[in-house]
């Protein structure tokens, strides 16, 4: 997340606290910043009229790295 | 009202996602018509009592998309003793409205249980009704319901049922038909289901179709799915298969009121399984043919034969099947009865239990990402796997993936996890108060104790945060303009 990518500006406040600015979107990992808008809707509804297998938690577990960084899967965009 | 055969004819399309728009160019595919179900865009009540809130931003998206629009509904199915909740049929009424939709649709299905005590419970999956008269009863009411709130008509889904057919039960075919006709409504055909159930070990699709009032279906539902445990599941993962196409094709010609045919994919599957632009534009124009032959064949009789006369006695009454069917399928419910324990020697409630299993951690890691990362990055995959199987089994399911979101976030907060885990205290608040602002549409403001900006870039890249100095940070969420 770059500075410049999440436009977060940090301000310091005084000696011990520091202000921060992120875009809500941040936390939804968006791949492409710019497709925020159409990315988030729908996430934090109802689940979709689907009743078989939900990928979306094996998606996440193939995203991450273990603890020796090697990268098992990437869901970069194709 | 209008009647069924007077709706306007829309055409082929899709259930319509805004991943989708990340994938491919919709103006490119050969579709008429997107299916919107409004659920996913709703926010929760903002009291006990209040309704819950559309939300304005995707609803003003969806209604400058070039397309007709359908609204299917994912949040009230219509086959339970639990009534459509009242909270959820004003904003109901209003997404018909903002997008025009000439019908609607819901599931003959049931998701939400009642317990002894009185109170509702949401069992976390579309679960079957007990087919029997009393079932049929049950969906009438609450289609009636329905009729006297909507503008529009409406029409039940067929549903997907993974269990084995009960003795004494009407064959699939016979129960959807036994329901349009007391209700006076239209049918969703959804041959997807009706094939898995066939390949399942229910009622053979052509048969189920040919039990039904034909001049009643309006719309139509392909998909693809995917074998799961010796299961095929309805898991809108892929193409239409070749043989359902066929199948299709051979059902369509009867169809004289068909309106619509919708096909049903979840975008993370296309990336998952590599459907290309292209070869979804080659299947629509598939079902542009098959369009083209809706009800060439109708001389035949169009009303099914509907079996009615079969007698359903001994059957459990719906309410003791719904808490049955819910015990067995649901985490931490080992109550249930004898019914519940019969049901648990079915195999089909084992994959039930596993897909419910996963549509959980779905929520999970969809609305909460950056704390399954940093859970399954410090875990493992079994790790998480078990801390998600111990909030199971103490927080029941919610609807809404937000309130899903908020009630694990509390869990991990009761738990020694929260303090045994660097930085999972802010990345849960953090995450939390981003929903916040996303759903208020309003900043927020969260106090973290290390740099967000590297915390949230590792997870963001999928490793585990750095050490970070310590520090004081006050994070203002910001909605999206």
């Amino acid at each position: 997340m770059s500075t410049e990518e999440n436009a977060g500006k940090i301000l310091p406040v005084n000696s011990t606290t520091v202000r921060v600015s992120i875009p809500a979107e941040v936390a939804f990992d968006l791949e492409r910043f710019q497709s925020v808008q159409k990315d988030i809707l729908g996430r934090l509804g109802c689940m979709a009229c689907c009743s078989g297998w939900d990928i979306r938690f094996e998606l996440q577990r193939r995203f991450v790295v273990d603890a020796n960084l090697n990268v098992r899967d990437h869901l970069s965009p194709e | 009202m209008t009647p069924l055969q007077d709706l306007p004819e829309l055409g082929v399309g899709l259930i319509y996602w805004p991943r989708f728009e990340g994938l491919l160019r919709l103006d490119e595919l050969p579709i008429d018509v997107i299916e919107v179900e409004p659920q996913p865009f709703w926010f929760p009540p903002s009291a006990p009592s209040e309704p819950f809130r559309v939300d304005r931003r995707a609803f003003d998206h969806l209604a400058q998309l070039p397309y007709r629009k359908l609204v299917h509904g994912v949040g009230f199915p219509i086959g339970g003793t639990v009534a459509p909740d009242p909270r959820q049929l004003e904003p109901f009424v209003e997404s018909i409205e903002l997008l025009g939709a000439p019908w609607a649709s819901e599931h003959l299905s049931f998701t939400r249980v009642r317990r002894e005590h009185g109170d509702e419970v949401d069992a976390g999956f579309l679960l079957p009704p007990l087919q029997s008269r009393e079932g049929v009863a049950v969906a009438e009411h609450n289609i009636g319901l329905l009729k006297e709130k909507l503008p529009v008509p409406v029409a039940f889904e067929t549903g997907v049922s993974y269990l084995r057919p009960r003795a004494g039960e009407l064959p699939d075919g016979a129960f959807f038909s036994a329901v349009a006709t007391a209700a006076d409504c239209g049918i969703l055909l959804d041959l997807h289901n009706l094939w898995a159930n066939e390949r399942n070990g229910r009622q053979p699709l052509l048969e189920a179709v040919g039990d039904l009032p034909l001049d009643r279906v309006v719309e139509l539902h392909l998909a693809g799915g995917d074998e799961f445990e010796g299961y095929w599941v309805d898991a809108h993962s892929g193409l239409v298969p070749p043989e359902l196409m066929e199948l299709a094709r051979a059902v369509v010609p009867r169809l004289p009121n068909l309106k619509a045919i919708i096909y049903e994919v979840m975008p993370e599957y296309l990336r998952e399984n590599r459907i290309s632009p292209a070869r979804l534009a080659e299947q629509f124009h598939e079902m542009r043919e098959l369009w083209d032959t809706r009800g060439t064949a109708t001389a035949t009789r169009a009303a099914g034969r509907g079996r009615p006369g079969a007698g359903t006695a001994g059957l459990p009454s719906p309410r003791e099947w719904e808490t049955a069917v819910a015990s067995a399928v649901m985490s931490g419910r080992p109550d249930g009865g004898e019914l519940a324990d019969s049901l648990r020697s079915d195999p089909g409630v084992a994959v039930l239990r596993r897909l419910v299993g996963a549509v959980r951690a779905g929520k999970v890691a969809d609305t909460l990402t950056l704390t399954t990362r940093l859970l399954l990055l410090t875990f493992g995959e079994s790790g998480f796997r078990e801390l998600l199987e111990e909030f199971w089994d103490s927080v029941p399911s919610e609807q809404m993936a937000s309130d899903e979101a908020v009630n694990f976030a509390a869990y991990l907060s009761g738990t020694s996890t929260i303090g045994d885990v660097e930085h999972l205290s802010d990345v849960v608040r953090f995450e939390v108060a981003a929903h916040e602002a996303l759903m208020a549409n309003e900043p927020r403001t969260v106090l973290l104790s290390g740099d967000p900006d590297r915390l949230l870039s590792a997870l963001r890249q999928g490793r585990l945060p750095p050490a970070l100095e310590p520090g004081r940070f006050e994070v203002t969420l910001t909605p999206p303009r």
